[in-house]
């Protein structure tokens, strides 16, 4: 969940949605993926997030969220960022990271995507 | 001759671009940006940065396998714990939900704006804990089943408020929950404790809380929260049983502001 001025933008494991402060769906995206760090993990019908960490952010233009690519039952997903529209909630782009490198916070720095990966810190410029 | 002194500058710059600050904190475990400086907390310490490649302070600290931080205008406040194992409690009818996690290592201590520890106290319970809550008066952090609320300035513990009850199948769900960062607003805690909004003042006394809006909008489990969205508090659920995820937003009085169903299939 992140708060950007008048609009909250939420996660789920599988919905972005963004809101209004009086409560209006402006969007929804239900084509997200998790990362490896990202969303609730189920024992039977009960959910927990993994840490307390950051994993959504945005700015004036767009919503930042750690995410992977879909890939097929037998592949091993990688980490990334992916970069959605603020205004319309459609996916942009994505910035991939190493193999087998994981993001385990995230935040934004003047015109920066800062992460915590399991490589150290990194830092991505964001779009334009 | 200017064409290598051409490739010499590039590659100086291209270097320059990639070097990021040496940090001698171990692992590191959480970020945050305060006031455009960028404070990483590690398994072995803190640091404050003015860019990422240049180091402004550096704490070294006792180890500890997590560690989190808030930052204001005062400083920064961390809190740690380690995560010790689980005691699987099994059987067909819990499906993991009775296994209880357990933990040490638990503390909570402040660091000034120039980088020097000012304290750190041994948390009274062992559990996971949450980001600190912070103002210039207290430091409000959720534990499994209880809020720990401590003097901003020295540490010393003022109260404890049992935040939620853990009995049976419960004490192992709520070990095994992340606990959500305490929202301090108007002189008030506010705290989304697995199914409950909880508004308690600062020496620990519930105020109010709540765990619904209507018969078909209970908290179930609230994932994330409360975040501060104009007047309104924030927070989610997790989808259990036949109810999806969803999103609600409590005034400070906790009553009904709005909430929506953020997710038709999953959590």
């Amino acid at each position: 969940m992140y708060v950007n001025g008048d609009m909250v933008i939420v996660s789920t494991n599988f919905v972005l949605s963004a809101y209004n402060s009086k409560g209006k769906n402006l969007w929804s995206n239900d084509d997200i993926q998790l990362s490896t760090m990202r969303g609730l993990r189920y024992h039977s019908s009960f959910g927990v997030r993994k840490t307390s960490n950051n994993y959504l952010t945005a700015d004036e233009n767009y919503v930042y969220l750690a995410s992977q690519k879909k890939v097929k039952k037998n592949e091993t997903g990688k980490d990334n960022v992916t970069i959605f529209d603020i205004k319309k909630g459609k996916e942009i782009n994505t910035i991939e990271l190493d193999e087998s490198e994981l993001i385990i916070d995230m935040q934004l720095w003047n015109d920066t995507i800062l992460l915590i990966t399991s490589n150290g810190l990194k830092a991505v410029k964001k779009p334009a | 001759m200017k064409l290598k002194l051409f490739f010499f500058l590039a590659i100086t710059f291209c270097l320059a671009q990639t070097t990021f600050a040496q940090l001698n904190i171990g692992n590191l475990t959480h970020l945050k940006i305060y006031q455009s400086k960028i404070y990483v907390a590690g398994s072995a310490g803190v640091a404050c940065l003015k860019s990422p490649t240049e180091v402004e302070w550096q704490l070294t600290l006792p180890n500890a396998d997590t560690r989190l931080l808030e930052v204001d205008e005062n400083g920064v406040v961390f809190v740690t714990y380690d995560y010790d194992g689980i005691d699987k409690k099994g059987g067909f009818w819990t499906n993991r939900l009775g296994d209880v996690k357990s933990f040490s290592n638990a503390t909570i201590g402040s660091i000034s704006s120039e980088g020097k520890l000012l304290w750190s106290q041994p948390g009274t319970v062992q559990s996971r804990q949450s980001i600190p809550g912070i103002d210039k008066n207290i430091v409000a952090v959720l534990r499994s089943n209880t809020m720990s609320i401590s003097d901003r300035a020295t540490g010393k513990e003022i109260a404890v408020a049992e935040v939620c009850t853990i009995n049976g199948l419960i004490k192992g769900m709520v070990s095994q929950i992340t606990p959500n960062q305490p929202l301090l607003q108007g002189g008030f805690i506010y705290t989304c404790a697995f199914n409950k909004l909880k508004k308690i003042d600062y020496t620990g006394k519930i105020v109010d809380d709540i765990q619904k809006f209507s018969l078909t909008k209970q908290f179930e489990c609230i994932t994330y929260g409360p975040v501060l969205l104009k007047d309104n508090l924030v927070f989610g659920n997790i989808g259990s049983g036949s109810s999806t995820s969803r999103i609600f937003a409590a005034n400070e009085k906790l009553n009904d502001e709005w909430s929506d169903d953020i997710d038709k299939k999953s959590g």
